[in-house]
Protein backbone atom coordinates (compact mmCIF):
# COMPACT_ATOMS: atom_id res chain seq x y z
CA UNK A 1 0.00 0.00 0.00
CA UNK A 2 1.12 3.37 -0.99
CA UNK A 3 1.95 6.08 2.01
CA UNK A 4 0.58 9.00 1.17
CA UNK A 5 1.95 11.99 2.76
CA UNK A 6 -0.19 13.79 5.21
CA UNK A 7 -1.53 17.02 3.74
CA UNK A 8 -1.05 20.12 6.49
CA UNK A 9 -5.44 20.07 6.84
CA UNK A 10 -4.71 16.60 8.06
CA UNK A 11 -1.81 17.14 10.27
CA UNK A 12 -4.22 19.87 12.04
CA UNK A 13 -6.68 18.05 12.70
CA UNK A 14 -4.29 15.46 14.39
CA UNK A 15 -2.85 17.64 16.65
CA UNK A 16 -6.03 19.40 17.55
CA UNK A 17 -7.76 15.65 17.96
CA UNK A 18 -8.76 15.56 22.07
CA UNK A 19 -6.47 12.62 22.52
CA UNK A 20 -3.27 14.69 21.40
CA UNK A 21 -3.96 18.07 21.94
CA UNK A 22 -3.07 18.00 25.82
CA UNK A 23 0.40 16.46 24.80
CA UNK A 24 0.93 18.79 22.39
CA UNK A 25 -0.20 21.69 24.73
CA UNK A 26 2.52 20.22 27.48
CA UNK A 27 5.32 19.51 25.37
CA UNK A 28 4.58 23.26 23.55
CA UNK A 29 5.07 24.69 27.11
CA UNK A 30 7.94 22.99 27.97
CA UNK A 31 9.75 24.27 24.60
CA UNK A 32 8.11 27.97 24.74
CA UNK A 33 9.35 28.45 27.98
CA UNK A 34 12.79 26.90 27.41
CA UNK A 35 13.38 28.81 24.04
CA UNK A 36 12.09 31.77 25.67
CA UNK A 37 14.64 31.76 28.72
CA UNK A 38 18.08 30.44 27.38
CA UNK A 39 17.38 31.40 23.66
CA UNK A 40 15.70 34.58 24.22
CA UNK A 41 15.75 36.11 27.50
CA UNK A 42 19.45 35.61 28.15
CA UNK A 43 21.37 36.34 25.41
CA UNK A 44 18.71 39.66 24.85
CA UNK A 45 19.47 40.70 28.71
CA UNK A 46 23.38 40.18 27.89
CA UNK A 47 23.23 42.46 25.25
CA UNK A 48 20.71 45.00 27.26
CA UNK A 49 23.39 44.93 30.06
CA UNK A 50 26.42 46.14 28.07
CA UNK A 51 24.25 48.95 26.38
CA UNK A 52 22.70 49.93 29.30
CA UNK A 53 25.64 49.91 31.15
CA UNK A 54 27.36 51.76 27.77
CA UNK A 55 24.77 54.08 27.86
CA UNK A 56 25.12 54.95 31.63
CA UNK A 57 29.05 55.21 31.63
CA UNK A 58 28.08 57.39 28.14
CA UNK A 59 29.93 54.92 25.82
CA UNK A 60 28.29 53.22 22.66
CA UNK A 61 28.41 49.77 23.58
CA UNK A 62 28.16 46.48 21.42
CA UNK A 63 26.46 48.12 18.05
CA UNK A 64 27.80 46.12 15.21
CA UNK A 65 26.75 42.61 14.72
CA UNK A 66 23.42 42.64 13.48
CA UNK A 67 20.75 45.41 14.28
CA UNK A 68 21.74 47.49 17.18
CA UNK A 69 24.02 44.76 17.87
CA UNK A 70 21.75 42.39 19.32
CA UNK A 71 23.63 39.47 17.74
CA UNK A 72 26.63 39.99 19.61
CA UNK A 73 25.40 37.51 22.50
CA UNK A 74 25.01 35.26 19.52
CA UNK A 75 28.23 35.66 17.72
CA UNK A 76 29.29 35.80 21.49
CA UNK A 77 28.21 32.06 22.03
CA UNK A 78 29.69 31.20 19.13
CA UNK A 79 32.90 32.11 20.11
CA UNK A 80 32.28 30.54 23.48
CA UNK A 81 32.13 27.20 22.16
CA UNK A 82 34.36 27.25 20.06
CA UNK A 83 37.16 28.10 22.59
CA UNK A 84 40.01 25.64 23.52
CA UNK A 85 38.56 23.68 26.78
CA UNK A 86 41.46 24.78 28.82
CA UNK A 87 41.51 23.04 32.32
CA UNK A 88 44.37 24.41 34.27
CA UNK A 89 46.79 21.76 35.58
CA UNK A 90 46.31 21.59 39.32
CA UNK A 91 42.32 21.66 39.32
CA UNK A 92 40.23 18.73 40.39
CA UNK A 93 38.85 17.81 37.52
CA UNK A 94 35.79 16.04 38.21
CA UNK A 95 34.76 19.02 40.46
CA UNK A 96 35.61 21.54 37.89
CA UNK A 97 33.28 20.52 35.35
CA UNK A 98 30.53 19.85 37.35
CA UNK A 99 30.25 23.10 39.12
CA UNK A 100 29.31 24.90 35.89
CA UNK A 101 26.53 22.50 34.88
CA UNK A 102 25.30 22.59 38.56
CA UNK A 103 25.36 26.15 38.01
CA UNK A 104 22.87 26.06 34.84
CA UNK A 105 20.46 22.71 35.90
CA UNK A 106 19.46 24.32 39.07
CA UNK A 107 18.42 27.65 36.92
CA UNK A 108 16.77 25.45 34.20
CA UNK A 109 14.81 23.99 37.00
CA UNK A 110 13.71 26.52 38.78
CA UNK A 111 12.61 28.44 35.80
CA UNK A 112 10.04 25.14 34.92
CA UNK A 113 7.55 26.02 37.84
CA UNK A 114 7.44 29.89 36.96
CA UNK A 115 3.55 30.47 35.78
CA UNK A 116 3.38 33.12 32.67
CA UNK A 117 -0.19 33.31 31.99
CA UNK A 118 -3.62 32.99 33.23
CA UNK A 119 -5.19 29.62 33.53
CA UNK A 120 -6.60 28.76 30.07
CA UNK A 121 -8.68 26.34 27.93
CA UNK A 122 -7.19 27.39 24.47
CA UNK A 123 -10.51 29.06 23.53
CA UNK A 124 -12.45 25.23 24.19
CA UNK A 125 -9.93 23.16 22.69
CA UNK A 126 -8.83 22.01 25.99
CA UNK A 127 -11.29 19.84 28.02
CA UNK A 128 -10.11 22.19 31.54
CA UNK A 129 -8.37 25.14 32.16
CA UNK A 130 -4.78 24.26 32.45
CA UNK A 131 -2.14 26.53 34.13
CA UNK A 132 0.07 27.78 31.54
CA UNK A 133 3.20 26.43 33.72
CA UNK A 134 5.15 23.77 32.72
CA UNK A 135 4.95 21.90 36.48
CA UNK A 136 1.64 22.87 37.97
CA UNK A 137 3.04 21.84 41.65
CA UNK A 138 0.81 22.96 44.54
CA UNK A 139 4.31 23.94 46.89
CA UNK A 140 5.56 25.76 44.07
CA UNK A 141 6.94 28.41 45.68
CA UNK A 142 8.93 26.36 48.35
CA UNK A 143 10.10 24.87 45.15
CA UNK A 144 11.39 27.83 43.86
CA UNK A 145 13.05 28.48 47.41
CA UNK A 146 14.66 25.26 47.65
CA UNK A 147 15.93 25.17 44.25
CA UNK A 148 17.39 28.05 44.39
CA UNK A 149 19.08 27.25 47.83
CA UNK A 150 21.45 24.89 45.69
CA UNK A 151 22.51 27.09 43.69
CA UNK A 152 25.17 27.41 46.10
CA UNK A 153 27.24 24.49 45.24
CA UNK A 154 28.46 25.55 42.50
CA UNK A 155 29.25 28.58 43.18
CA UNK A 156 31.29 26.71 46.27
CA UNK A 157 32.86 23.96 44.14
CA UNK A 158 34.13 25.68 41.31
CA UNK A 159 36.34 27.74 44.15
CA UNK A 160 37.34 24.76 46.14
CA UNK A 161 37.98 22.73 42.46
CA UNK A 162 39.93 25.65 40.92
CA UNK A 163 42.47 25.37 43.49
CA UNK A 164 43.26 29.15 42.98
CA UNK A 165 43.00 31.13 46.47
CA UNK A 166 41.08 34.16 44.89
CA UNK A 167 38.30 31.29 43.51
CA UNK A 168 37.92 30.34 47.36
CA UNK A 169 38.11 33.48 48.59
CA UNK A 170 35.14 34.28 46.46
CA UNK A 171 33.35 30.79 47.07
CA UNK A 172 33.65 31.61 50.85
CA UNK A 173 32.10 34.98 50.27
CA UNK A 174 29.53 33.36 48.32
CA UNK A 175 28.36 30.47 50.51
CA UNK A 176 27.93 33.11 53.55
CA UNK A 177 25.87 35.60 51.69
CA UNK A 178 23.75 33.37 49.85
CA UNK A 179 23.16 31.53 53.24
CA UNK A 180 22.53 34.80 54.99
CA UNK A 181 20.22 36.68 52.73
CA UNK A 182 18.20 33.17 51.79
CA UNK A 183 16.63 33.75 55.28
CA UNK A 184 16.00 37.17 54.45
CA UNK A 185 14.13 36.46 51.54
CA UNK A 186 12.52 33.66 53.31
CA UNK A 187 11.62 35.66 56.14
CA UNK A 188 10.02 38.06 53.12
CA UNK A 189 8.24 35.59 51.46
CA UNK A 190 6.14 34.27 54.63
CA UNK A 191 4.83 37.14 54.87
CA UNK A 192 3.38 36.44 51.18
CA UNK A 193 1.90 33.01 52.24
CA UNK A 194 0.24 34.72 55.11
CA UNK A 195 -1.54 37.30 53.24
CA UNK A 196 -2.29 35.15 50.06
CA UNK A 197 -2.62 31.55 52.35
CA UNK A 198 -1.29 29.29 50.03
CA UNK A 199 2.36 28.56 48.53
CA UNK A 200 1.00 27.64 45.12
CA UNK A 201 2.08 30.49 42.43
CA UNK A 202 -1.46 30.52 40.60
CA UNK A 203 -2.94 31.11 44.31
CA UNK A 204 -0.92 33.81 45.13
CA UNK A 205 -1.35 36.06 41.92
CA UNK A 206 -5.79 35.02 42.53
CA UNK A 207 -5.34 36.52 45.86
CA UNK A 208 -4.18 39.38 44.14
CA UNK A 209 -7.20 40.06 42.22
CA UNK A 210 -8.31 42.94 44.31
CA UNK A 211 -5.57 44.86 45.94
CA UNK A 212 -1.96 43.63 44.67
CA UNK A 213 0.61 42.85 47.73
CA UNK A 214 2.84 45.93 47.17
CA UNK A 215 -0.41 47.94 47.97
CA UNK A 216 -0.34 46.63 51.58
CA UNK A 217 1.99 47.82 54.60
CA UNK A 218 2.92 44.45 55.01
CA UNK A 219 3.40 43.96 51.91
CA UNK A 220 5.58 46.45 51.13
CA UNK A 221 7.77 46.00 53.83
CA UNK A 222 8.36 42.73 52.07
CA UNK A 223 8.90 44.02 48.81
CA UNK A 224 12.03 46.40 50.40
CA UNK A 225 13.17 43.10 52.27
CA UNK A 226 13.19 41.06 48.82
CA UNK A 227 14.35 43.21 46.58
CA UNK A 228 18.30 43.52 47.98
CA UNK A 229 17.48 39.61 49.26
CA UNK A 230 17.11 39.34 45.39
CA UNK A 231 20.35 41.29 44.39
CA UNK A 232 22.15 39.19 47.26
CA UNK A 233 20.87 35.86 45.72
CA UNK A 234 22.12 36.31 42.37
CA UNK A 235 25.60 37.38 43.48
CA UNK A 236 24.92 40.79 41.85
CA UNK A 237 26.57 44.53 42.51
CA UNK A 238 25.84 46.20 44.92
CA UNK A 239 26.43 42.71 46.01
CA UNK A 240 29.01 41.03 44.00
CA UNK A 241 31.64 40.42 46.90
CA UNK A 242 32.04 36.96 45.51
CA UNK A 243 33.44 38.49 42.22
CA UNK A 244 34.43 41.71 43.35
CA UNK A 245 37.10 42.24 40.55
CA UNK A 246 38.90 44.75 42.21
CA UNK A 247 40.42 42.48 45.16
CA UNK A 248 39.88 38.95 43.57
CA UNK A 249 40.23 38.43 40.23
CA UNK A 250 36.50 37.78 39.18
CA UNK A 251 36.22 35.54 41.89
CA UNK A 252 35.07 31.72 41.97
CA UNK A 253 35.24 31.87 38.05
CA UNK A 254 38.68 32.83 37.67
CA UNK A 255 39.90 29.95 35.76
CA UNK A 256 36.53 29.12 33.91
CA UNK A 257 36.61 29.88 30.42
CA UNK A 258 35.16 29.18 27.13
CA UNK A 259 31.38 27.08 27.01
CA UNK A 260 32.53 26.32 31.24
CA UNK A 261 32.36 29.96 31.83
CA UNK A 262 29.13 30.78 29.44
CA UNK A 263 27.44 28.55 31.90
CA UNK A 264 27.72 30.49 34.77
CA UNK A 265 26.87 33.61 33.00
CA UNK A 266 23.88 31.96 31.16
CA UNK A 267 22.81 30.60 34.78
CA UNK A 268 23.28 34.19 36.46
CA UNK A 269 20.52 35.68 33.87
CA UNK A 270 18.31 32.88 34.29
CA UNK A 271 18.31 33.12 37.99
CA UNK A 272 17.58 37.29 37.45
CA UNK A 273 14.72 36.11 35.16
CA UNK A 274 13.64 34.02 37.54
CA UNK A 275 13.74 35.73 40.76
CA UNK A 276 12.53 38.87 38.89
CA UNK A 277 9.06 36.61 37.76
CA UNK A 278 8.36 35.49 41.85
CA UNK A 279 8.92 39.41 42.50
CA UNK A 280 6.22 40.47 40.14
CA UNK A 281 3.81 37.37 41.22
CA UNK A 282 4.43 38.15 45.17
CA UNK A 283 3.84 41.47 44.83
CA UNK A 284 2.72 43.07 41.28
CA UNK A 285 -0.30 40.66 40.48
CA UNK A 286 1.73 38.24 38.03
CA UNK A 287 -0.15 38.89 34.71
CA UNK A 288 -3.32 40.76 36.00
CA UNK A 289 -3.57 44.25 34.42
CA UNK A 290 -4.52 46.92 36.74
CA UNK A 291 -4.33 46.93 40.40
CA UNK A 292 -7.53 47.48 42.72
CA UNK A 293 -9.86 45.35 40.78
CA UNK A 294 -9.07 46.25 37.33
CA UNK A 295 -8.11 42.89 36.47
CA UNK A 296 -8.69 41.74 32.21
CA UNK A 297 -12.38 40.56 33.00
CA UNK A 298 -12.43 43.47 34.62
CA UNK A 299 -11.78 45.80 31.59
CA UNK A 300 -13.73 43.68 29.48
CA UNK A 301 -11.15 41.43 28.15
CA UNK A 302 -11.79 37.73 27.74
CA UNK A 303 -8.44 35.22 28.31
CA UNK A 304 -10.05 32.26 27.04
CA UNK A 305 -11.45 33.38 24.09
CA UNK A 306 -9.98 32.34 21.06
CA UNK A 307 -6.85 30.05 21.22
CA UNK A 308 -4.23 32.99 21.48
CA UNK A 309 -6.08 35.30 23.73
CA UNK A 310 -3.51 34.22 26.63
CA UNK A 311 -0.83 36.45 24.77
CA UNK A 312 -1.81 39.58 26.28
CA UNK A 313 -1.66 38.83 29.91
CA UNK A 314 1.62 36.84 28.71
CA UNK A 315 2.70 40.01 27.45
CA UNK A 316 1.93 41.99 30.27
CA UNK A 317 3.35 39.79 32.39
CA UNK A 318 6.54 39.73 30.40
CA UNK A 319 6.54 43.46 30.31
CA UNK A 320 6.59 43.60 34.18
CA UNK A 321 9.44 40.78 34.40
CA UNK A 322 11.47 42.85 32.05
CA UNK A 323 10.95 45.93 33.79
CA UNK A 324 12.86 43.83 36.98
CA UNK A 325 15.18 42.59 35.25
CA UNK A 326 16.11 46.49 33.91
CA UNK A 327 16.07 47.41 37.34
CA UNK A 328 19.20 44.93 38.05
CA UNK A 329 21.27 46.31 35.13
CA UNK A 330 19.93 49.75 36.13
CA UNK A 331 21.55 49.03 40.11
CA UNK A 332 24.62 47.57 38.99
CA UNK A 333 26.06 50.34 36.96
CA UNK A 334 24.86 53.17 39.46
CA UNK A 335 25.47 51.48 42.53
CA UNK A 336 29.04 50.87 44.31
CA UNK A 337 30.10 47.59 46.10
CA UNK A 338 29.28 47.12 49.50
CA UNK A 339 31.90 45.91 51.61
CA UNK A 340 31.53 42.80 53.22
CA UNK A 341 30.59 43.37 57.02
CA UNK A 342 28.01 46.26 55.53
CA UNK A 343 26.13 43.32 53.62
CA UNK A 344 26.57 40.91 56.42
CA UNK A 345 25.56 43.17 59.03
CA UNK A 346 22.39 44.27 56.53
CA UNK A 347 21.27 40.89 56.13
CA UNK A 348 21.45 39.96 59.63
CA UNK A 349 20.93 42.97 61.46
CA UNK A 350 17.92 44.89 59.54
CA UNK A 351 16.78 42.71 56.61
CA UNK A 352 16.03 39.74 58.91
CA UNK A 353 14.36 41.61 62.01
CA UNK A 354 12.73 43.64 60.00
CA UNK A 355 11.39 40.40 58.57
CA UNK A 356 10.61 38.71 61.63
CA UNK A 357 8.65 41.59 62.59
CA UNK A 358 7.04 42.14 59.70
CA UNK A 359 5.39 38.16 60.14
CA UNK A 360 4.41 39.20 63.26
CA UNK A 361 2.59 42.42 61.85
CA UNK A 362 0.86 40.13 59.18
CA UNK A 363 -0.07 37.75 61.57
CA UNK A 364 -1.88 40.55 63.80
CA UNK A 365 -3.48 41.85 61.42
CA UNK A 366 -4.94 38.75 59.95
CA UNK A 367 -6.03 37.88 63.38
CA UNK A 368 -7.36 40.38 64.89
CA UNK A 369 -7.98 42.84 62.24
CA UNK A 370 -9.62 40.23 59.78
CA UNK A 371 -7.49 41.82 57.02
CA UNK A 372 -4.48 43.75 55.95
CA UNK B 1 5.39 -6.58 35.49
CA UNK B 2 7.06 -3.92 37.13
CA UNK B 3 5.26 -0.53 36.98
CA UNK B 4 6.87 2.50 36.65
CA UNK B 5 6.42 3.31 40.46
CA UNK B 6 8.25 0.17 40.92
CA UNK B 7 11.22 1.39 38.93
CA UNK B 8 11.51 4.35 40.38
CA UNK B 9 11.21 3.43 43.49
CA UNK B 10 13.94 0.84 43.29
CA UNK B 11 16.43 3.05 41.31
CA UNK B 12 16.11 5.34 43.91
CA UNK B 13 16.49 3.06 46.44
CA UNK B 14 20.07 1.87 45.18
CA UNK B 15 21.45 5.45 44.46
CA UNK B 16 20.99 6.13 48.01
CA UNK B 17 22.03 3.14 49.26
CA UNK B 18 25.06 3.67 46.68
CA UNK B 19 25.65 7.49 47.65
CA UNK B 20 25.49 6.53 51.52
CA UNK B 21 27.97 4.15 50.87
CA UNK B 22 30.27 6.56 48.92
CA UNK B 23 29.95 9.29 51.67
CA UNK B 24 31.53 6.84 54.10
CA UNK B 25 34.16 5.50 51.62
CA UNK B 26 35.21 8.81 49.84
CA UNK B 27 38.54 10.28 51.13
CA UNK B 28 37.81 13.64 50.97
CA UNK B 29 35.34 15.67 52.40
CA UNK B 30 33.87 17.66 49.88
CA UNK B 31 33.08 14.30 47.77
CA UNK B 32 31.93 12.90 50.76
CA UNK B 33 29.74 16.00 51.22
CA UNK B 34 28.43 15.81 47.60
CA UNK B 35 27.17 12.28 47.74
CA UNK B 36 25.37 12.88 50.76
CA UNK B 37 23.62 15.55 48.95
CA UNK B 38 22.67 13.57 45.95
CA UNK B 39 21.70 11.06 49.21
CA UNK B 40 19.34 14.10 50.39
CA UNK B 41 17.97 14.77 46.80
CA UNK B 42 17.32 11.35 46.08
CA UNK B 43 15.28 11.10 49.51
CA UNK B 44 13.40 13.72 47.89
CA UNK B 45 12.33 11.51 45.42
CA UNK B 46 11.10 8.70 47.25
CA UNK B 47 8.92 11.32 49.09
CA UNK B 48 7.14 12.90 46.14
CA UNK B 49 6.74 8.66 45.12
CA UNK B 50 4.66 8.79 48.46
CA UNK B 51 2.57 11.35 47.08
CA UNK B 52 3.76 14.34 49.92
CA UNK B 53 5.34 16.74 47.58
CA UNK B 54 5.49 19.44 50.74
CA UNK B 55 8.28 16.87 52.38
CA UNK B 56 10.08 16.65 49.78
CA UNK B 57 10.15 19.55 48.88
CA UNK B 58 11.26 20.80 52.89
CA UNK B 59 13.79 17.78 52.64
CA UNK B 60 15.50 19.77 50.03
CA UNK B 61 15.43 23.04 50.89
CA UNK B 62 16.41 22.23 54.82
CA UNK B 63 19.09 19.45 54.42
CA UNK B 64 20.42 19.93 50.86
CA UNK B 65 19.58 23.89 50.70
CA UNK B 66 20.44 24.67 54.19
CA UNK B 67 22.24 22.40 56.31
CA UNK B 68 24.85 21.03 53.72
CA UNK B 69 25.77 24.54 52.54
CA UNK B 70 27.31 24.94 55.58
CA UNK B 71 28.68 21.72 56.08
CA UNK B 72 30.42 22.75 52.69
CA UNK B 73 31.27 26.11 54.09
CA UNK B 74 33.16 24.41 57.11
CA UNK B 75 34.96 22.13 54.74
CA UNK B 76 35.82 24.56 52.21
CA UNK B 77 37.11 26.87 55.68
CA UNK B 78 39.19 24.35 57.13
CA UNK B 79 40.89 23.58 53.78
CA UNK B 80 42.46 20.77 54.84
CA UNK B 81 45.76 19.84 53.01
CA UNK B 82 45.57 16.28 51.33
CA UNK B 83 48.26 14.88 53.40
CA UNK B 84 46.74 15.91 56.46
CA UNK B 85 43.63 13.74 55.62
CA UNK B 86 45.96 10.95 55.38
CA UNK B 87 45.87 7.85 53.54
CA UNK B 88 43.43 5.74 54.93
CA UNK B 89 39.65 5.60 55.15
CA UNK B 90 40.37 5.84 51.38
CA UNK B 91 38.04 4.83 48.73
CA UNK B 92 39.02 0.57 49.30
CA UNK B 93 36.47 -0.27 46.47
CA UNK B 94 36.13 -4.05 47.90
CA UNK B 95 34.45 -2.94 51.20
CA UNK B 96 32.11 -0.59 49.57
CA UNK B 97 31.14 -4.09 47.61
CA UNK B 98 31.09 -4.93 51.10
CA UNK B 99 28.83 -2.93 52.73
CA UNK B 100 26.41 -3.10 49.70
CA UNK B 101 26.28 -6.99 49.85
CA UNK B 102 25.73 -6.65 53.24
CA UNK B 103 22.79 -4.07 52.67
CA UNK B 104 21.22 -6.44 49.86
CA UNK B 105 21.43 -9.41 52.43
CA UNK B 106 19.05 -7.36 55.09
CA UNK B 107 16.82 -6.41 52.15
CA UNK B 108 16.45 -10.12 50.56
CA UNK B 109 16.39 -11.34 54.57
CA UNK B 110 13.41 -8.94 54.83
CA UNK B 111 11.51 -10.06 52.32
CA UNK B 112 11.33 -13.44 53.10
CA UNK B 113 10.81 -12.61 56.49
CA UNK B 114 7.94 -10.21 55.91
CA UNK B 115 6.63 -10.18 52.31
CA UNK B 116 4.66 -7.32 53.69
CA UNK B 117 7.17 -4.81 54.46
CA UNK B 118 8.79 -4.17 51.24
CA UNK B 119 5.28 -3.71 49.41
CA UNK B 120 4.58 -0.70 47.43
CA UNK B 121 2.06 1.00 49.43
CA UNK B 122 -1.21 1.82 47.32
CA UNK B 123 -2.01 4.88 45.30
CA UNK B 124 -3.69 7.62 46.86
CA UNK B 125 -6.77 8.31 46.38
CA UNK B 126 -8.21 10.90 43.42
CA UNK B 127 -8.23 14.00 45.23
CA UNK B 128 -6.75 13.17 48.35
CA UNK B 129 -5.08 16.35 50.48
CA UNK B 130 -2.46 13.82 52.14
CA UNK B 131 0.79 15.41 51.89
CA UNK B 132 -0.43 18.78 51.07
CA UNK B 133 1.14 22.42 52.51
CA UNK B 134 -2.69 22.38 53.98
CA UNK B 135 -2.91 18.67 55.53
CA UNK B 136 0.42 18.20 57.17
CA UNK B 137 0.59 22.04 58.79
CA UNK B 138 -2.85 21.46 59.98
CA UNK B 139 -1.43 18.27 61.56
CA UNK B 140 1.60 19.73 62.57
CA UNK B 141 -0.53 22.73 64.51
CA UNK B 142 -3.09 20.91 66.18
CA UNK B 143 -1.89 17.11 66.80
CA UNK B 144 1.79 17.18 66.95
CA UNK B 145 1.43 20.89 68.77
CA UNK B 146 3.96 20.15 71.62
CA UNK B 147 6.18 18.51 69.86
CA UNK B 148 6.23 21.09 67.19
CA UNK B 149 6.43 24.25 69.66
CA UNK B 150 9.43 22.42 71.96
CA UNK B 151 11.30 21.20 68.53
CA UNK B 152 11.44 25.12 67.77
CA UNK B 153 12.28 26.00 71.43
CA UNK B 154 15.07 23.70 71.04
CA UNK B 155 16.63 25.59 67.99
CA UNK B 156 15.69 28.98 69.54
CA UNK B 157 18.04 28.02 72.81
CA UNK B 158 20.47 26.83 70.04
CA UNK B 159 20.66 29.88 68.22
CA UNK B 160 20.86 31.46 71.68
CA UNK B 161 24.25 29.50 72.89
CA UNK B 162 25.63 30.03 69.53
CA UNK B 163 25.46 33.90 69.81
CA UNK B 164 26.72 34.02 73.16
CA UNK B 165 29.63 32.11 72.13
CA UNK B 166 29.78 34.23 69.39
CA UNK B 167 29.33 37.38 71.43
CA UNK B 168 32.54 36.22 73.76
CA UNK B 169 34.80 35.62 71.47
CA UNK B 170 35.04 38.97 69.88
CA UNK B 171 35.31 40.51 73.70
CA UNK B 172 38.73 39.72 72.61
CA UNK B 173 40.90 42.98 71.84
CA UNK B 174 41.40 43.30 68.04
CA UNK B 175 41.97 45.85 65.55
CA UNK B 176 38.40 46.30 64.05
CA UNK B 177 37.86 44.74 60.57
CA UNK B 178 36.54 47.68 59.14
CA UNK B 179 39.74 50.07 60.06
CA UNK B 180 42.23 46.82 59.31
Amino acid sequence: MAERALGLEQIINIVLSASVLPWVFFFGKILFIFTLGFGVIAPVMIWVERRVAAFIQDRVGPNRVGPLGLLQSLADGIKLLLKEDLRPDEVRPFFFILAPALAAVPAAMAFAVVPFGPETTLGGLLPEPARLQIAPLNVGLLYVLAIGSLAVYSIALAGWASNNKFSVMGSLRASAQMISYELAMGMAVVAVILMSGSVDLYDIVKAQTNHWFIFTIPGFIAFLIFVPAMFAETNRTPFDLPEAEAELVVGFHTEYSGMKFGLFFLAEYVNMTTLSAMCVLFFFGGWEFLPFGLTWEGIGYQVDQHWFSWVIPFAWFAAKVAFFLFVFVWVRWTLPRFRYDQLMGLGWKTLVPIGIANIALVAGLITFAGGF
Amino acid sequence: MPDLHHILFFSFAAIILFSAGMVAFRPRPVESAMWLILNFFVTAGLYVLLGSHFTAVIQVLVYAGAIMVLFVFVILLLNLDPRELGTEGGASWSSLVLFMGFLSFVLVALQLATPDLLKAPAALPEGSTFGSVEAASRELLTKYIWGFQLSGIILLLALIGVGLIAYRKAKVPQVKGAQA
